[in-house]
């Protein structure tokens, strides 16, 4: 169903209007969760949360942006507040910046291109200050703006950034390798 | 950095573009229970904030007009005295010859007729026939409000300017029909006041006073659990091993009604209600026990036994939302207990049809609340009798705002789990009179 046509029969107050949205938006949003919170308990949690938020706050949404991604941004914010207040934070490291190595940004030559499932596992299996930054550079966060959501410094994002890339390559390169011997 | 230009950030960014993570269907129940409650706690406000304005707009409305009415009715030179400077001035004259009591009632007595009949301060240009004569206004809009139980006994009225008693005939009055005022003859009564005697005063019967009603109330309520997990049994007919209920039922009714005043003691009212009602229950039963029925008759001849893992363990966790519209009505006791403060005691019953139930069965699993079952009911039908006591205080002539406790004596609900629902409350209520 089309998104305005949604967001009209909701603020018109038409029953079944919530559901609509619920079932458009839900996978997205408990992906998001599922990416920022790991898949535990608390997921659910927040999942919830989000989506009473998008509830309340669908009102205000102007139009401007994609829904789905005018929910994400919710929804990202929403994971955030939660690892704040569950103090899921004490794992990220403000490095001093006259300490910070001067190290190359790491890539891989090509793109791989991963299952979502597979490459949400490989996130969930990242310590929790890489998970938490590489998502939301991944979400197009700029080091600025990751260094205020998270209160630490933009070169300090930059480092967990590099260290977080330097695992997930050795997947990365792993997963290509026996892709191909598969081949 | 270029955010967009590294591989290992593509390749994450493009498979989480698709990623679709299928959800537990459970978790809309809960999301949409937490919705319908932000919902209702709106619409609520909504409806407190229109019952208030209500239950203010209507006293203001008719206190105002009532008093309009009273201000053309009346002329401008006419003597009113309130109760407390009558009450003053009766004092030192009678303190020494009659009792206390004689004295209230008297004045009492005399103050319901106020109202209605209003004693003037003859006017300068006005010729006065005999020191004890005196004007009486009558309007016609007053008399019509009058039906005299004693024709042939005389009206005892009290003369504020005077400070004596007066009788004023029917026929006086019947005669006086075409008239506003009415030229009276007082007569000194003195003597039979020292005789401190019940005073043989004839009030007038006034046709009922109507009240309007609004109210706003807080009720609880107790429910009891679904048989079907009693083995279809019901509650009284298992011996429980253990038998352990915590019950948190909570909700808001708001009323609007009128009530008719039968006499000065005895009322009967009727409104529209509106209320919504929320559980939250753990059963917690442990049976070792049930009922063998007789086919024929289905009363119990014997219980089995049961052993080992046969005993039956339930620990069930509810959720109940109930919304209703009911018709209630009341018929009741009251009692002045002062000038200010009045008493009530009434039998209320109530017509009550559900508009909305959703009932959810859950557990708790590591804090979190998770879904097994869950359904939205049909209409239904309850009876339910409450017993209330309440106090009033009148706020002013025609006004009276006031508090009721009310306690459940008799239920019938019958929903489709085969639970009852017990209501008890508080209700704050404001009475305006028409």
């Amino acid at each position: 169903m089309n998104e305005k046509l949604i967001i009209s029969n909701i603020l018109n107050g038409k029953k079944n209007a919530s559901k609509d949205l619920y079932d458009l938006l839900s996978p997205i949003v408990m992906g998001i969760c599922k990416r920022y919170i790991g898949k535990n308990d608390s997921c659910n949690d927040v999942f919830q949360e989000s989506f009473i938020k998008i509830f309340n706050s669908i009102g205000n949404f102007k139009g401007d942006s994609q829904l789905k991604t005018w929910a994400s941004s919710i929804t990202i914010n929403t994971s955030i507040n939660f690892l704040k207040k569950e103090n899921k934070m004490k794992f990220l490291i403000d490095y001093n910046n006259d300490n910070i190595p001067e190290t190359t940004e790491i890539d891989i030559e090509n793109k791989i291109e991963i299952e979502p499932e597979l490459a949400l596992d490989w996130i969930n299996e990242l310590p929790e200050n890489y998970r938490i930054v590489m998502n939301l550079f991944i979400d197009n966060k700029s080091h600025e703006e990751i260094s205020t959501i998270l209160n630490i410094s933009s070169s300090s994002s930059r480092v967990t950034l590099n260290r977080a890339r330097g695992v997930l390559k050795n997947r990365l390169e792993n997963y290509k390798r026996r892709h191909e011997q598969v081949k | 950095m270029n955010k967009l230009n590294n591989n290992i950030d593509n390749s994450f960014r493009e498979a989480f573009d698709k990623l679709n993570v299928p959800v537990d269907k459970l978790l809309w129940q809960t999301i949409d229970d937490s919705i319908q409650k932000k919902i209702e706690r709106k619409s609520q406000r909504k409806k407190i904030i229109i019952a208030f304005l209500i239950g203010l707009i209507i006293p203001t409305f008719f206190y105002a007009y009532l008093n309009s009415t009273k201000k053309n009715n009346i002329n401008s030179n006419e003597t009113i005295l309130t109760y407390q400077e009558r009450d003053a001035k009766l004092k030192p004259t009678t303190d020494n010859s009659i009792s206390k009591t004689s004295i209230t009632k008297k004045v009492d007595d005399i103050s319901s007729n106020q109202s209605h009949f209003s004693i003037f301060k003859p006017q300068k240009n006005q010729s006065i026939k005999k020191d004890n004569d005196l004007n009486v206004f009558i309007s016609n809009d007053l008399k019509s409000r009058f039906t005299f139980k004693e024709t042939i006994n005389p009206i005892r009225l009290f003369n504020t300017k005077k400070l004596k008693l007066f009788d004023l005939l029917y026929d006086q009055i019947n005669n006086s029909k075409d008239k506003d005022t009415l030229l009276i003859s007082l007569k000194n009564i003195d003597s039979s006041l020292k005789t401190n005697t019940k005073p043989n005063v004839f009030i007038p019967i006034k046709q009922g006073k109507i009240f309007a009603l609004a109210s706003i109330g807080y009720v609880d309520g107790k429910t009891s659990i679904n048989e079907k997990y009693l083995e279809g049994e019901s509650h009284k007919d298992l011996p429980f091993v253990n038998n352990k209920q915590e019950n948190i039922g909570k909700g808001i009714k708001y009323y609007l009604g009128l009530e008719y005043r039968i006499g000065n003691n005895y009322f009967f009212n009727l409104g529209f209600s509106k209320s919504t009602l929320s559980f939250q229950n753990k059963f917690q039963y442990t049976f070792n026990q049930i009922p063998i029925r007789d086919s024929a008759t289905n009363k119990i001849i014997t219980y089995i036994t049961l052993s080992g893992n046969q005993v039956k363990n339930i620990n069930i966790n509810e959720r109940q939302r109930l919304k209703s519209i009911s018709i209630p009505f009341a018929f009741g006791y009251s009692k002045n207990l002062n000038r200010n403060f009045i008493f009530e005691l009434s039998i209320n019953g109530a017509l009550t049809k559900t508009t909305q139930t959703n009932i959810t069965y859950f557990s708790i699993q590591k804090g979190n609340i998770i879904p097994i079952e869950s359904y939205k009911e049909q209409k239904n039908w309850i009876y339910q009798a409450n017993l209330n006591i309440g106090f009033y205080k009148k706020l002013y002539k025609n006004t009276r705002i006031g508090m009721e406790l009310s306690k459940n004596i008799f239920n019938k609900y019958q929903s489709i789990n085969n639970t009852s629902i017990n209501r008890n409350g508080i209700t704050l209520i404001l009475k305006q009179q028409l």
